[in-house]
């Protein structure tokens, strides 16, 4: 082995102040901690500010028409008119957005920003819940915080995916913290902002079969959801047709049955057969549910921590595949969750590079209209990533993923 | 008696310096030197330039350090007869004629030294490094695992930051000022078309973005943070095969420009972290996790930091030839990165491409992960136990 010196006098001062600890609220840190945390924060920061000036063709061809309306018509008097399609909940905070003496595009960014450091806060959380390692749980959120595609879609792009995600980060916390009741009301809020927390819905199921969660919970989802829509309903929209909000929008972007997200789709031509293949997409996607689902439900297995995380990600992704019309955004909350499990299973470390990647690569082709490798490739890769979460699950089922996990996770209470 | 003849020569040796050393050895080293000579003959078309001298000291000092570290001469001449013979080195000393080497041997030589032992040598030598080639920065976060290790001294550090800052204030590399800017006619189809001076610059690898900027630091361009990437325009990256060949190079210029650096920086920052927390700055005194770790370094940052050349993966090149004589089972790493490395010098002397550049990365990200997963994930303890004789210290 290579022999070291005696360390230098200078060294011996300056080295221990990296190893004090500090107390930073209710959390004890050392300097080295506090460093890495603060860097990594004022990088991500530096990432976003790189972006705002960017204006995104969403912006214009939604945020900014959807402004001048709000201005119109005077704050929340102007969701009485049914120029918007996304959920009341969401249209709260742009009249919010759209009341501050602000540019509206700057703020919005700026409003998204700040919740990816809480995104990112509760992907540390996860982290060490599943760990009980404050070290991963910083590497965490700072993983998280710096991600292509969580920066992008906040600064750059100038959409929401964080809000419904950090809802959906939130119950998933719930559910590991087992709080059943607290995790569905997060769960809620999240399906109040975006139909996407549908796609992690068989969790609950399961979740339910194993007695996580009781049936009462569920009623939470239409409770929350009507409770959303009254002060629109209030301001004069008709109920009916803040109830259908989410139904018309499985109207729209119907032009092909990808529209950038390499699934599937991507395999067959995205443009070929429209009708046919968007129905049979749909009746494929259900089957395949069923057919997994009722394993799942069938097999004995304990219910742990990191078996919960691995579901969200393996339905996360499968349904995400094999849906048709799916947008080159939907990837985002697995973007996050991949990161939470490569921090409990440094195994599956390819993971969350590979999905960030295919994710923003996607997000590219929207952005730029230009792709340098066909998106086919990153359909494949996709699957392939596909397999290697499903596999997982199924080890886990069959009790052979003992050495998956960095920490041996302990099955929850009944 | 002419077979006895010929096998008195194979069973001839010397003990020289308390080596032994065989006929076959001295045949492997002269034959290996001359064939170098011929071939970097051939490809300057005559005698042009002594490059090649700078390449058999680095061939030598990689050949040196394996020999002393695995207690094998054959493997040391091994090493050295590769070295002298890498592709990439061959075809940027002898067709190319770029001075690219100098600051590659004085950064290898710094992280010989410093696992020697030897602190302030190996910390003026990076910082030599550093001053001739900004791209020496890709090996900073080793040298700051260093000091994280106790293997380099306060005064290290202090070296080699007063070099980097130096180098951007300079804003441009020594080794273009001392050796000039090598063959410009040997990249005939790069440069045929381009008339802006800026854009010929950046079509021949010269720039790249800390040479960006060090000379916007040195012109005082004002303005905010954001207003300074504005003036980025060039494309994302120089022929190099990283994450902007699958985003495309010439989108969000500005954005990507300090988005880029922070996301560098950021993983970077994450990955020293993770050394330090996994505590495996222990395993810095086995040379195959140093070689791999500056593998890993010198492929990563290039990866995602913007506006990188075409002989961006010069370091990366190195380490990964030197670590296939640590570690055989790690041969894919010099056969890939060696291939993806030599295939963006093709594209840029002759601007022809077998496959779109996109596919390029994908397999430059393929090599990071594997790099990745060895340097954090795998357990080093065999490594260690395997680990035979070692560089002795002073």
């Amino acid at each position: 082995m290579l022999r070291r010196r005696e360390e230098s006098a200078v060294n011996k001062e300056f080295r221990p102040i990296f190893h004090k600890k500090l107390t930073v609220g209710h959390i004890q840190l050392t300097v080295t901690q506090l460093l890495f945390l603060a860097a990594v924060t004022a990088l991500g920061i530096g990432m976003r500010a790189a972006c705002l000036s960017y204006i995104s063709q969403d912006y214009t061809g939604y945020w900014e028409l959807w402004f001048a309306e709000i201005e119109k018509y005077g704050g929340m008097r102007s969701l009485a008119y049914d120029w918007y399609d996304y959920s009341p909940l969401f249209m709260y905070f742009l009249v919010f957005i759209e009341g501050l003496p602000f540019d509206p595009m700057y703020t919005y960014k700026i409003c998204m920003s700040v919740l990816d450091v809480a995104a990112a806060v509760m992907a540390g959380k996860l982290v060490y819940e599943l760990t009980g390692s404050r070290n991963r749980g910083f590497f965490a959120y700072g993983f998280v915080f710096v991600l292509p595609t969580v920066a992008a879609n906040s600064a750059l792009w100038c959409q929401c995916d964080v809000i419904y995600t950090l809802f959906l980060l939130c119950s998933i916390y719930y559910f590991l913290k087992e709080r059943p009741l607290a995790a569905m009301v997060f769960y809620s809020l999240a399906f109040c902002l975006k139909l996407q927390a549908l796609f992690i819905f068989p969790v609950l199921v399961i979740l339910w079969v194993h007695k996580r969660v009781r049936v009462e919970h569920f009623f939470l989802l239409p409770l929350f959801y009507v409770l959303s829509i009254i002060p629109a309903w209030i301001a004069g929209r008709p109920f009916t047709e803040l109830l259908m909000v989410y139904l018309d929008q499985g109207y729209t972007d119907t032009w092909a049955l990808t529209l950038s997200w390499p699934n599937i789709y991507e395999m067959i031509t995205p443009e070929a057969l429209l009708v046919t293949y968007s129905t049979l997409g749909k009746c494929l996607i259900i089957s395949i549910l069923i057919c997994v689902m009722y394993y799942m439900a069938k097999k004995r297995y304990p219910m742990t921590k990191g078996f919960i995380l691995q579901m969200a990600l393996f339905y996360g992704i499968l349904t995400v595949y094999f849906l048709p019309f799916m947008h080159e955004r939907y990837g985002y909350l697995v973007d996050i969750l991949a990161v939470v499990y490569a921090l409990a299973a440094s195994r599956r470390m390819f993971l969350p590079v590979l999905h960030v990647l295919i994710s923003y690569v996607s997000y590219t082709l929207f952005l730029t209209k230009g792709e340098a490798v066909p998106m086919i490739v990153y359909a494949f890769l996709l699957l392939a990533l596909l397999c290697a979460a499903g596999r997982d699950v199924y080890l886990h089922m069959d009790g052979k993923d003992g050495k998956l996990w960095d920490r041996p996770q302990a099955e929850q209470a009944n | 008696m002419i077979d006895n003849f010929f096998r008195y020569f194979l069973e001839l040796k010397w003990k020289i310096r308390g080596t032994w050393v065989r006929f076959l050895d001295l045949l492997m080293f002269t034959a290996m030197t001359g064939a170098a000579a011929v071939i970097r003959l051939v490809l300057m078309d005559g005698f042009t330039g002594w490059y090649g001298l700078r390449d058999m000291a680095l061939a030598l000092l990689a050949g040196i350090c394996v020999w002393r570290c695995k207690n094998s001469l054959t493997a040391g001449l091994t090493c050295y007869g590769v070295f002298l013979i890498l592709p990439t080195l061959t075809v940027l000393s002898s067709y190319w004629q770029k001075p690219d080497g100098f600051y590659v041997l004085a950064c290898f030589a710094g992280v010989a030294a410093v696992l020697m032992g030897k602190r302030t040598a190996g910390a003026i030598l990076y910082g030599a490094g550093l001053l001739l080639n900004i791209q020496a920065v890709f090996l900073l976060p080793v040298f700051l695992l260093f000091w994280a290790a106790g293997r380099l001294s306060g005064a290290g550090i202090v070296v080699t930051a007063a070099a980097g800052a130096a180098r951007l204030l300079l804003g441009t590399d020594v080794q273009q000022l001392l050796f000039g800017y090598g063959n410009e006619a040997a990249a005939p189809k790069v440069l045929k078309g381009i008339a802006d001076a800026a854009d010929m610059a950046r079509a021949l690898g010269q720039t790249d973005t800390l040479t960006e900027v060090g000379r916007r630091f040195l012109n005082g361009v004002d303005g905010a943070f954001t207003g300074w990437a504005a003036d980025s325009s060039a494309v994302l990256t120089d022929n190099w095969c990283n994450v902007y060949q699958l985003l495309g190079p010439s989108d969000f210029t500005s954005e990507y420009f300090i988005a880029g650096l922070c996301l560098t920086g950021a993983l970077v920052l994450g990955c020293i972290y993770a050394v330090i927390a996994r505590g495996r700055a222990a395993r810095f005194g086995n040379p195959e996790y140093v070689t791999e770790l500056c593998m890993f370094f010198c492929m990563l940052v290039p990866y995602v930091a913007p506006h990188m050349n075409a002989r961006s993966g010069l370091l990366a090149d190195v380490f990964a030839v030197l670590l296939l004589f640590f570690c055989k089972r790690k041969f894919y790493f010099a056969l890939g990165q060696l291939i993806l490395s030599f295939s963006m010098y093709q594209i840029c002397l002759t601007g022809v491409s077998r496959f779109p550049l996109g596919y390029y990365a994908l397999g430059m990200l393929a090599l990071l992960l594997l790099a990745g997963r060895d340097v954090f994930l795998r357990p080093w303890e065999e490594a260690d136990a395997a680990q035979k004789g070692g560089i002795s210290g002073e």
